[in-house]
């Protein structure tokens, strides 16, 4: 901070910061779009910024701004009427209890949290809170996704076409480390929105497990699963950090 | 089972994936026209970006239609995104950064009539997860951090920066220059 002689400008930083406009702009967005070098320190610019971006208070947007997106696209690229892809259909053999086989939780990839993150909610609804989600997988793959809304509520979606087992219901519990399971509410084949305050407080953060058993309608008479998980996800924050 | 002792998962809390992995894998399906992909990152992104872009632009409409042009060029140009190349995150950010700083220079917001944005209380700003960049951002003398602020999370431009501060235009340029070889120069200690 001491150096007397000033270093030579940044152009990469100082494009990164908003500070390069008009001319100047167009002229380092020209040598950009030719210069795999200057693209890459406007990348790690990007990066390195990034924490400042994230620390900003999020935002709810109004339902319009999706809304218009979404008209945009329509009809060619219509979000959200599109059918299931095909590779995100599989059904997950459930019958197996998998619940003592970590490595097989270990084993359910990135790919498989965006197949299912991809399925979420289609239709206009409650905006989730910042970037809280928990995609719940089966061995087989994904099978629910759930977005945390800042109220406590939640937006649940299938990921293709599973149904409970007949004459049961999916009990979603919300599990913290060493803690009993908490019941948050219940699961179906549908989209379903789970209204405000259904996860307490304290179990609405990263790290939390949901987890999913099948039980009698109306829930396990014991208050505590009494059978093994099926399905079930950590919660993920989406603005944590890479 | 559901003993209470040992959730496995619970300590190695993503089982390998995170959220960047789970945004990457959506901007490729993006990229292979899948609409529902949008809605998820959507979903994921947009509070967190609209904020981002009020802050820019201090105007609501704008910063939602801003948020609107964001998500239609992340759409048509997901495969773009390149995995080796970085974080999806400030990939989508950016995207939405020069959206928002497009509107900035047709508009003309600032006149230099604005008063100046009390930063320095908003420092250090919450940075979590990055300590790093907020120790570095915090050994940079008060004028200097402030004009880094006022450029990036703000959206002004040198010369709105020196009629805010009072300070002439050559030195906020010379703070900023040195600002960027500083921490360029902390981060990589």
């Amino acid at each position: 901070m001491s150096d007397l002689v000033a270093p030579p400008p940044d152009r990469a930083g100082l494009y990164v910061l908003g500070l390069l406009r008009g001319q100047e702009r167009r002229e380092f967005e020209a040598d950009l779009a030719v210069d795999p070098v200057l693209a890459m320190e406007v990348a790690a610019w990007e990066v390195r910024l990034l924490p400042l971006s994230l620390a900003i208070a999020p935002v709810e947007p109004s339902e319009a701004v999706w809304l218009e997106i979404q008209r945009i696209l329509a009809p060619r690229e219509s979000a959200g009427s599109v059918p299931v892809p095909a590779s995100l259909r599989r059904r997950p053999s459930w019958r197996e209890s998998f619940w003592d086989n970590v490595a097989v939780w270990r084993g359910i990839g990135g790919i498989a949290i965006a197949a299912a993150l991809a399925i979420a909610l289609l239709r206009p609804q409650p905006v989730p809170a910042p970037g809280l989600v928990a995609v719940l997988s089966s061995k087989a793959g994904p099978v629910f996704t759930v977005a945390l809304r800042s109220d406590g509520g939640m937006n649940i979606a299938p990921v293709g076409s599973i149904k409970p087992p007949p004459g049961k219901v999916w009990q979603l519990w919300a599990v913290a480390g060493g803690e009993k399971p908490v019941p948050v509410g219940f699961v179906s084949a549908k989209p379903s929105i789970l209204p405000a305050h259904q996860i307490p407080a304290d179990l609405r953060k990263p790290n939390i497990l949901m987890a999913v058993t099948v039980e009698p309608p109306g829930g396990s008479p014991t208050g505590q699963p009494d059978t093994p998980i099926v399905f079930a996800g950590p919660i993920l924050p989406i603005n944590g950090g890479a | 089972m559901f003993d209470g002792t040992g959730f496995p998962l619970l300590s190695d809390s993503a089982a390998g994936m995170t959220a960047d992995d789970g945004l990457a894998a959506l901007l490729r399906r993006c990229a292979e026209r899948d609409p529902l992909a949008l809605r998820a990152l959507y979903d994921a992104m947009a509070p967190t970006m609209l904020g981002i872009a009020l802050r820019l632009l201090r105007n609501r409409p704008h910063a939602e239609e801003t948020l609107q042009d964001a998500f239609l060029q992340i759409w048509r140009n997901a495969d773009r995104f390149d995995t080796q190349r970085g974080s999806p995150k400030a990939w989508m950010i950016g995207i939405l950064r020069y959206r928002a700083l497009d509107r900035l220079e047709t508009e003309k917001r600032h006149t230099g009539t604005d008063d100046l944005p009390d930063v320095a209380a908003e420092l250090p700003v919450d940075i979590e997860d990055s300590r790093a960049l907020s120790g570095c951002i915090n050994e940079l003398p008060e004028n200097w951090r402030r004009s880094v602020m006022l450029s990036y999370v703000e959206g002004y431009s040198h010369s709105e920066i020196a009629d805010l501060t009072k300070t002439p235009l050559g030195t906020i340029k010379s703070w900023i220059v040195r600002s960027l070889d500083a921490l360029k120069k902390c981060l990589e200690r």
